[in-house]
């Protein structure tokens, strides 16, 4: 063990925050599809999985990074709303379970069609934009534009819902979905909005995460049971929950990680989400049950 | 302007409207009444496209009710206070009548009829930054109505106002519905408090287990003696 307040702690402290941002952006897009839509998107990593492809693909098809990044948002934008319409809506009045299982299923679908058309080899942009050093810390620049860019985003998608009238139905819906047609509010429409937004907080994700990560068919299973942990540690459905959860989560990882190492760093993070569940099953800041 | 012929509507198996047949026109305030579970939230549902009728004819100034999806009902100028107020708790006041207002032809008269509902119910400009959730009965019943306001309506549907509030607040309510009806609203209001409804209503419909039993102006149904005992419990 290798635990002191020393400079490494304090630097573990910071890559934990950085880390969060990412995963507070990847809760947020799913905490917002289930407050509204009332459906657990399983898949929501594998959505990742596929921007992150289409990005590596355009970038090397010599699209400039920011185009590609753009037509990843998009793809996986669009791929929400595929998902919402041809797999969600036909099973929108079923047992959770069911949609549970859907969703699920989806998940195997996406990780074996990938691993057909991709191969399983890790890919990668060839992007390293390097580390900065201070005071004897490092931090690679891709995990800070990756935080700044995903604070804007929460910034600006807070602003949306707080702002607009698509943005406050969506809110509206989520605390009282039968009355909404006496609001002139059409609920299909509400839900495609919503699926395309939280599509297109995965593609912003997958833009970010090849700064930093391969990109291989199964990398949804390293951040898809991190991202439920966070939703359901903050409370399933609260946003601002997920948000305060990802930097709870990310803290156990990169100070355990530092500490001990850091598969320990994930054990004690589970650990500690196990407990919290225990104690207080509707999540930190969960209102319902 | 609103026209019912025949509607049949029920839950499942159930059916709970027979074969009503009812009208309300411009500029009248009109009551139904009857006991719990007679029909009437019913009815008001059905009118307002939540449950659909089953049978029969139903037009609002000549638009057919039963060919228009239930989000554009409100598009035809009826709005609907739900029984239970059903504000939306986790937004602001003025994010719910902002809501009320979510249609296109509404939302570019948002300041006119903000300022409008403001001046109606003062209360609520006190108010406005407040979470809905968080004001009492009453005031969340002037959010309510205000809230149905904001869509420029021209039949303003209300259902059992008066439900779980205090005595003295729902002489206010009343009181609210009175000054609605001054501001050239056409209302019809479904109401278990038959004495109070019947003093602010034009005429009055009484529904009993989903069939209309007795309809006529205010006065003569006050003087029914039927209704008298079996409504007001003289």
């Amino acid at each position: 063990m290798d635990c002191q307040l020393d400079i490494y702690f304090l630097e573990a402290i910071l890559n934990g925050l950085l880390l969060a941002g990412l995963l507070a952006l990847l809760a947020l897009g799913l905490n917002l599809i289930f407050g509204v839509i009332d459906v657990v998107w399983i898949c929501y990593a594998e959505l990742v999985m596929i921007g992150m492809y289409g990005i590596h693909y355009a970038y090397k098809g010599g699209a400039p990074f920011l185009l590609a990044a753009l037509f990843g948002i998009a793809l996986v934008a669009l791929a929400g709303i595929v998902l919402h319409q041809l797999v969600i809506r036909p099973v929108l009045e079923s047992a959770p379970i069911n949609q549970l299982l859907v969703t699920g299923g989806v998940l195997f679908f996406l990780q074996a069609a990938a691993t057909m058309t991709f191969g399983i080899d890790f890919k990668n942009l060839g992007l390293r934009p390097g580390s900065v050093l201070f005071a004897d810390m490092s931090f690679s620049y891709s995990r800070i534009i990756t935080f700044g860019v995903a604070l804007v985003a929460m910034l600006l998608l807070w602003l949306f819902l707080s702002r607009t009238y698509i943005g406050i139905a969506i809110r509206a819906i989520s605390q009282d979905r039968a009355i909404m047609p006496l609001m002139g509010v059409d609920q299909r429409r509400i839900y495609l909005v919503t699926s395309g937004i939280g599509g297109g907080l995965a593609g912003l994700a997958a833009a970010l995460m090849v700064l930093q990560y391969d990109i291989y068919p199964q990398i949804g299973l390293q951040f898809g049971p991190l991202i439920f942990m966070i939703c359901v540690l903050g409370g399933l459905g609260s946003m601002i929950g997920g948000f305060i959860a990802a930097f709870i989560i990310s803290e156990f990882i990169a100070v355990g990680g530092s500490c001990f190492a850091t598969e320990w760093g994930y054990a004690i993070a589970f650990l500690f989400f196990m407990v919290v569940i225990f104690i207080r099953p509707q999540g930190l800041f969960g209102g319902r049950s | 302007m609103l026209e019912l012929s025949n509607i049949d509507a029920g839950y499942g198996g159930f059916q709970a409207l027979f074969g009503i047949s009812m009208s309300v026109k411009a500029g009248e305030a009109v009551a139904v009444i009857g006991s719990n579970g007679a029909g009437k939230t019913t009815l008001l549902r059905v009118i307002s496209g939540l449950l659909p009728a089953t049978a029969g004819a139903m037009t609002m100034e000549s638009t057919s009710l039963r060919d228009t999806a239930p989000h554009k009902i409100i598009e035809t100028g009826i709005a609907h206070v739900p029984e239970g107020r059903r504000l939306f708790p986790r937004l602001s006041v003025e994010n719910n009548l902002k809501i009320g207002g979510y249609i296109p032809a509404a939302r570019a008269k948002f300041d006119e009829r903000l300022a409008f509902v403001f001046e109606l119910f003062p209360r609520l400009k006190e108010r406005r930054a407040q979470l809905a959730g968080t004001l009492s009965g009453g005031e969340q019943q002037m959010c309510a109505i205000g809230r149905a306001l904001m869509s420029g309506p021209k039949l303003v549907l209300l259902d059992e106002p008066s439900m779980g509030l205090a005595p003295v607040i729902v002489a206010q309510v009343f009181d609210l519905v009175r000054r609605i009806r001054q501001e050239g609203y056409t209302v019809l209001i479904v109401e278990q408090n038959v004495r109070q409804v019947l003093k602010i209503a034009d005429r009055a419909y009484l529904l009993e287990v989903g069939r209309i039993k007795a309809s006529g102006p205010s006065q003569e149904l006050l003087a029914s003696d039927e209704i008298r005992k079996a409504y007001m419990g003289i």
